[in-house]
């Protein structure tokens, strides 16, 4: 093998996320801001259907002394969740991009109702169906942003100027008459927005070359919803996890996204690579430990099934002597909870991992219900 | 998340999902850009349009032919290239791809990984680390850095190529 420079090996030794987080952000703006209309339509999943319904199904209405033509961007869409048992649901949607069914975890200690639960998940639907808009009124150099994750609350309606408050974060915008309304995905008039509504905001943003801060935000669009503010919080939002299939492990489910402590190999993205094969595919499955020993430890998957994992050396007697004290002093114990990511051969046995073919071992986390809450173990 | 799942995602319509991999990659794609076009500031334009272009072909790319990296990559030396060409620079595109493979991502063992730390920890006097970990891992440029240490500019370049003739006396593995 050629040797390499030394630029390639300081780059492969790098451990971690770079500082410059605001490159990230300018990307993802980018990313959001050029995506074309054409792009719908070659997404399979779940922008096509959202794409169909952009279609004009009112007839002209008079308001505020200009014609325009109602229509509806979403679907209202619901939700039906039935408890499945063990703090999870299985949610069924109706008018969800292309979403018919997700099963759900909702996060043990919190007091969610079946209403509260159906309220969060539209609540994504209907974000979703926001972003989707958004992308679809994007050409060459628009640059929209849809501000926030969360819903704003409208505080005061002033003539042109509206004033919105979210968590941490309060906000006047400006009405121009090419700003749009809509009421639950249909378009509506400026005299829709009141005191008291849940709001989200679509700003057209325009940067100089270099990027940085927009030096123009415009309001292009404001979006009245459906249901209370709290079901777009993200504190609600962080309580129902939608699970799914493990990769590689049908029978068993895991969490689609969550907090976690990198464990093994210790947050070192190189090392990750290093372990990377040129050939097999990826597996992955969380689960309670049952057991660890020096060389080993079992996990039990969510079907019941047990999983063996060697590992080249102790790895959780490592981590609990030399890096707990670096994340909150958490230490693994039995009980605990993995995620393990592992290369196997579609012959080889997926409950019996070898140390070679371990790619990542990492302590599943949740975040807090609020923004000041310590992260604690899963 | 893994990249294969992360790549599943971001297909699947989760464009958020990409954030890990812009994270993930940025630092030394920008820093391979800088050594194609000789400018910082067109190196992150050309570092985003690659993130860009990439995530827009995704659905394109097949994981089991490349490496993500290698492909990013790939994309972002083609969209130097159209840039030097922009600038009527006379260039040879046999020489900027040679250039480009002096940066081009590289996977290292655990132990190499360790080496390289290693070695980077070692090294004096004490400013080189410092612009060593500044520029190649938390991704700063040679002006944040002079800003940072209160040194012109130039130094920062003297430093860092005096800090890599240090490492590549050390590191025999490497070019």
């Amino acid at each position: 093998m050629d040797k390499i420079t030394i630029e390639q090996a300081l780059i492969a030794s790098q451990s971690g996320s770079a500082q410059s987080n605001n490159f990230t952000e300018r990307v993802m703006k980018s990313i959001k801001n050029k995506r074309r209309l054409t792009l719908l339509f070659n997404i399979p999943s779940k922008f096509a259907k959202l794409a169909m319904t952009l279609v004009a199904i009112c007839c002209a209405a008079l308001t505020t002394g200009a014609v325009y033509a109602a229509y509806q961007i979403w679907l209202a869409p619901s939700v039906e969740v039935q408890p499945t048992g063990q703090n999870q649901v299985l949610a069924t949607f109706t008018n969800c991009n292309t979403i018919a069914s997700a099963r759900y975890e909702i996060r043990s200690g919190s007091s969610l109702n079946s209403k509260e639960i159906s309220q969060i998940l539209q609540a994504r639907c209907e974000i979703s169906a926001i972003q989707t808009w958004e992308n679809s009124q994007n050409t060459n150099n628009n640059q929209l942003v849809l501000e926030s994750d969360e819903a704003y609350l409208v505080t005061s309606v002033s003539g042109a100027k509206i004033s919105l408050q979210s968590s941490d974060l309060n906000k006047d915008v400006i009405v121009t008459n090419k700003a749009q309304f809509f009421v639950n995905g249909i378009s509506s008039s400026a005299d829709s927005i009141q005191v008291g509504d849940a709001v989200f905001y679509v700003e057209r943003n325009t940067y100089n070359q270099s990027g940085g801060s927009p030096t123009k935000s415009d309001l292009l669009a404001i979006f009245k919803m459906d249901l209370p503010v709290e079901a777009y919080s993200v504190n609600k939002q962080n309580l129902v996890i939608e699970r799914t299939t493990c990769l590689g492990n049908p029978d068993d489910s895991c969490l689609a996204d969550s907090a976690s402590i990198d464990v093994y190999p210790r947050g070192d993205e190189a090392a990750y690579m290093a372990n990377t094969p040129e050939s097999g595919d990826l597996y992955e499955v969380q689960g309670e430990i049952v057991s660890i020993s020096a060389a080993s430890f079992t996990l039990q998957g969510s079907s019941g099934a047990l999983y063996q994992i060697d590992t080249p050396q102790n790895i959780i007697d490592e981590f609990n002597k030399k890096d707990s004290g670096n994340y909150g002093h958490h230490t693994i114990q039995v009980g605990d909870k993995l995620s393990v990511f592992y290369w196997q051969g579609l012959d080889d046995d997926h409950k019996a991992i070898k140390a070679d073919q371990l790619a990542k071992v990492s302590l599943l986390m949740q975040t807090g219900d609020n923004k000041t809450e310590t992260t604690t173990k899963y | 998340m893994e990249e294969p799942k992360i790549i599943k995602e971001i297909i699947n319509g989760n464009a958020q999902a990409y954030a890990a991999l812009v994270d993930r990659y940025h630092t030394g794609l920008i820093i391979h850009c800088e050594s194609l076009v000789n400018d910082r500031d067109d190196a992150e334009d050309i570092a985003q349009e690659a993130f860009i272009k990439a995530y827009n072909n995704l659905s394109k790319f097949d994981n089991t032919q490349s490496r993500f990296s290698t492909w990013l990559y790939k994309i972002a030396t083609n969209l130097a290239i159209d840039h030097l060409r922009k600038q009527k620079r006379q260039i040879q595109v046999e020489d900027v791809e040679a250039l480009a493979q002096t940066t081009e991502p590289a996977f290292i063992k655990n132990e190499e990984c360790a080496a390289v730390r290693q070695a980077v920890s070692k090294l004096t006097p004490p400013e080189y680390k410092e612009v060593i970990e500044a520029y190649f891992w938390h991704g700063l440029s040679y002006e944040q850095i002079a800003a940072k240490m209160n040194k012109p500019t130039s130094t920062i370049g003297t430093y860092i190529r005096r800090a890599k003739l240090q490492l590549k006396g050390e590191l025999l593995w490497t070019k």
